[in-house]
């Protein structure tokens, strides 16, 4: 049984603010990366000590960029629109997302674009989750800067990662799973993006239906896929196993401004989310798939709510006939 | 759903901590747009004279005290007191319950005005009309707001009433199913009651307090897995708050229309909480001056508890058969609402499994919200109590049950 949270309604007096574990989540993610893409390779000689605080700068920039960002926007465009906590967290997911190496100018403007056109200048039809149309937006810019050849050597870095096809037969089940070397730009670790998402759920801090049922229908897919391109446990694991995939299912996929409300209706976005991925893994790489299935079935958000209000309120009137 | 239980138990006071608040200046009985007056200003009014009639079915209301009439209107009518508590029968007859047929008692309770203390709710007449399909009576004892203790209070102070009358429904209406539902925290009541279960053909429900349990939809469902339209009796069950049964015992034992009722008062302000007995009709102001309540900016006075409590200003309130409890707080800051952020916990709250995000999206766009089913929303208002972005969703729900009338 839950106490109340004597921290909302109009009439109640506001006790301590409960920490964002959403927030809390992440950090551990950052410090994971830190570890994984700034002290290891320290520790092996093939990075300066400098260079090995690159993971730590870049989120620090995120951060008080997007910081700065949610200011301007309150400010300047409308206020009382968002919780600060918004707009770091997109902050955060983009420098997760985005590489270390990242040109400052990309991570500018894709921090501008994440927060003040895709939260504040769409704050009444926000469909789309706002770190993706800036990571679009990274990805654009990074064509147009290597096409110009004005920075060429990071946005080419950027784009080459993001299109990156690893070989899974080079690569061990644990190394993936761990992620020591990962597939795509961050080198996140599936396996401690599943212990976050456990602590997620206990602390009720996102709709864990959408993860869920997103690992589960898309384990399913890659089994049904087996009987057509035979492949091994392990080799279906692996492609599972893929960080980013867990990382934006967990972390991404679960926005709550652009999910469904209802539970029948978070189940139907996994479902279809999980299938687009799949598809999209012949066109593209797994990450950039998902990205596109993301957005593509933020688009269908309305229709998964009007049938997820539609099957629990058949469950709720048909007890009052 | 998420269950969201209250931090601090509530305990029953004293028998001891009864005041009784008998005399007041004068009363106001509303009328609504419902009834017709039977008296004109200037009349002088016996106390329990019937004073007006409902239009539809000439369901009555009475006058409290008795004294001249100083005001009269479409919306109410103000009777000074005289303070001689004049009747117009003067003996006090006593009947004996086991006498009454199902018609008598619900003509009784009609003749006499018993209405349904508490919450507007269908009249006792109608809930124990003769002749339907009775199973289950339930006296819920449950609270419907945190911090209320009304019910656990009459509850042990009626016990031996109320048995009566609980026995005598048995009886009449032959019921085959009776519960008493207490809440678990009260161990003195429970034990009091427990004897009363292997006498009776009571069966005593203990149930873990947790919000909104006190709603009869809620507790309906919990009880018996069963869920209804409009009224309990469509599943052959009445549900019957403590306060209402002590009501009507007073009406059948004694034919006499209830002019008096128990209202508590609660909240940090003060150091324990008060139960008041006073007049139907009776002026809040006069009360707080007895209870030596200091009304400044700062303090916050609801009728209610502080999930589904309307603030009051003194001056306008009258205690009525809908206000049984008013609570008084310090320091209450008003949060202003900010965007939603579809985290859905109004959905993970509600008892009734209903969408109150999405109703105030269809409402905001003017779209249809028939499909959204709001006439099972029993206004526990916990939509707007959890929500994070501090949006009143429950005057959305209220704005569109309204539209839908």
């Amino acid at each position: 049984m839950k106490e109340f949270l004597l921290q909302s309604g109009p009439y109640i007096k506001p006790k301590e603010k409960q920490p964002n574990h959403l927030f809390i989540a992440l950090i551990i993610m950052i410090f994971y990366r830190f570890f994984n893409e700034g002290m290891i390779p320290y520790f092996k000689g093939e990075i300066l000590l400098l260079e090995s605080f690159l993971p730590i700068l870049l989120m620090l920039a995120c951060i008080l960029l997007s910081y700065g960002f949610y200011y301007i926007g309150e400010h300047f465009i409308k206020s009382n629109q968002y919780q600060k906590e918004e707009c770091m967290i997109d902050g955060i997911l983009i420098g997760l997302l985005l590489p270390i190496h990242t040109p400052i100018i990309i991570l500018c403007l894709s921090i501008f674009i994440t927060i003040i056109i895709g939260r504040y200048f769409y704050h009444n039809s926000l469909f789309v989750v706002p770190s993706l149309i800036g990571i679009i937006g990274a990805l654009g810019f990074s064509v147009w800067l290597s096409l110009c050849h004005f920075e060429t050597t990071n946005s080419v870095r950027l784009l080459f990662e993001f299109t990156e096809l690893l070989d899974f037969n080079t690569i061990s089940l644990t190394t993936l799973w761990i992620g020591f070397k990962g597939t795509l730009i961050t080198k996140t670790s599936s396996l401690l993006c599943l212990i976050l998402f456990l602590f997620l759920i206990l602390k009720k801090a996102i709709k864990w239906r959408i993860p869920a049922y997103f690992i589960g229908s898309y384990f399913i897919l890659l089994v049904i896929s087996n009987l057509f391109i035979p492949n091994t446990l392990i080799g279906i694991l692996k492609s599972l196993g893929t960080g980013n995939l867990l990382f934006l299912a967990i972390f991404v996929a679960t926005d709550q401004r652009t999910t469904p409300v209802t539970h029948s209706g978070q189940i139907l976005f996994a479902c279809f989310l999980a299938t687009m991925t799949y598809i999209g893994t012949y066109f593209f790489t797994p990450f950039l798939s998902m990205i596109l299935a993301i957005i593509i079935t933020n688009f269908l958000v309305p229709l998964f709510d009007y049938f997820g209000n539609y099957y629990q309120l058949k469950y709720c009137s048909e007890f009052g006939q | 759903m998420q269950k969201i239980k209250i931090e601090e138990p509530k305990k029953i006071e004293n028998l001891n901590n009864l005041i009784l608040f008998d005399r007041p200046s004068q009363i106001y009985i509303s009328l609504a747009t419902n009834y017709l007056p039977l008296i004109k200003k200037g009349d002088y009014v016996y106390q329990e004279e019937k004073i007006a009639i409902r239009k539809k079915d000439h369901f009555p209301l009475f006058s409290t005290i008795s004294g001249i009439v100083t005001n009269i209107d479409a919306k109410g009518i103000t009777i000074k007191n005289d303070f001689k508590n004049r009747v117009r029968i003067e003996e006090i007859k006593e009947y004996d319950l086991k006498e009454y047929s199902q018609e008598e008692i619900s003509k009784h309770l009609f003749e006499l005005g018993i209405q349904n203390i508490g919450d507007p709710d269908t009249e006792p007449y109608q809930k124990l009309k003769p002749h339907q399909i009775y199973k289950t009576l339930i006296i819920n004892a449950l609270q419907k707001e945190p911090y209320i203790s009304l019910e656990s209070f009459e509850l042990k102070m009626e016990r031996k009433q109320l048995l009566e009358i609980i026995e005598v429904f048995i009886d009449t209406y032959n019921f085959m199913e009776v519960y008493i539902v207490v809440p678990n925290n009260q161990k003195l009541l429970l034990e009091e009651w427990e004897q009363c279960e292997k006498d009776h053909k009571i069966k005593l429900i203990e149930m873990e307090e947790y919000y909104a349990l006190g709603h009869n939809r809620k507790l309906l469902a919990e009880l018996k897995g069963m869920y209804y339209q409009k009224d309990p009796i469509e599943k052959g069950t009445v549900i019957l708050n403590v306060s209402t049964l002590c009501s009507i015992y007073q009406a059948l034992k004694y034919r006499r229309p209830q002019i008096k009722m128990l209202v508590q008062f609660t909240g940090d302000m003060w150091k324990k909480n008060s139960y008041i007995e006073v007049r139907i009709g009776t002026y809040l102001k006069e009360i707080l001056e007895q209870l030596e309540f200091k009304r400044t900016k700062e303090i916050l006075l609801l009728q209610g508890g502080l999930l589904q409590g309307e603030p009051q200003n003194p001056d306008h309130t009258i205690i009525s058969v809908n206000t049984k409890t008013f609570s008084a707080w310090k320091n209450i800051k008003e949060n202003k609402p900010t965007s939603c952020t579809r985290c859905g916990k109004c959905i993970e709250s509600c008892p009734m499994h209903l969408n109150p995000v999405l109703i105030m999206d269809a409402l905001s766009k003017q779209k249809k919200i028939k499909r959204f089913h709001l006439e099972q929303c029993i206004d526990c208002k916990l939509c707007s109590f959890v929500c994070p972005s501090m949006i009143p969703l429950h005057d959305f729900i209220k704005e569109g049950k309204e539209k839908n009338q």
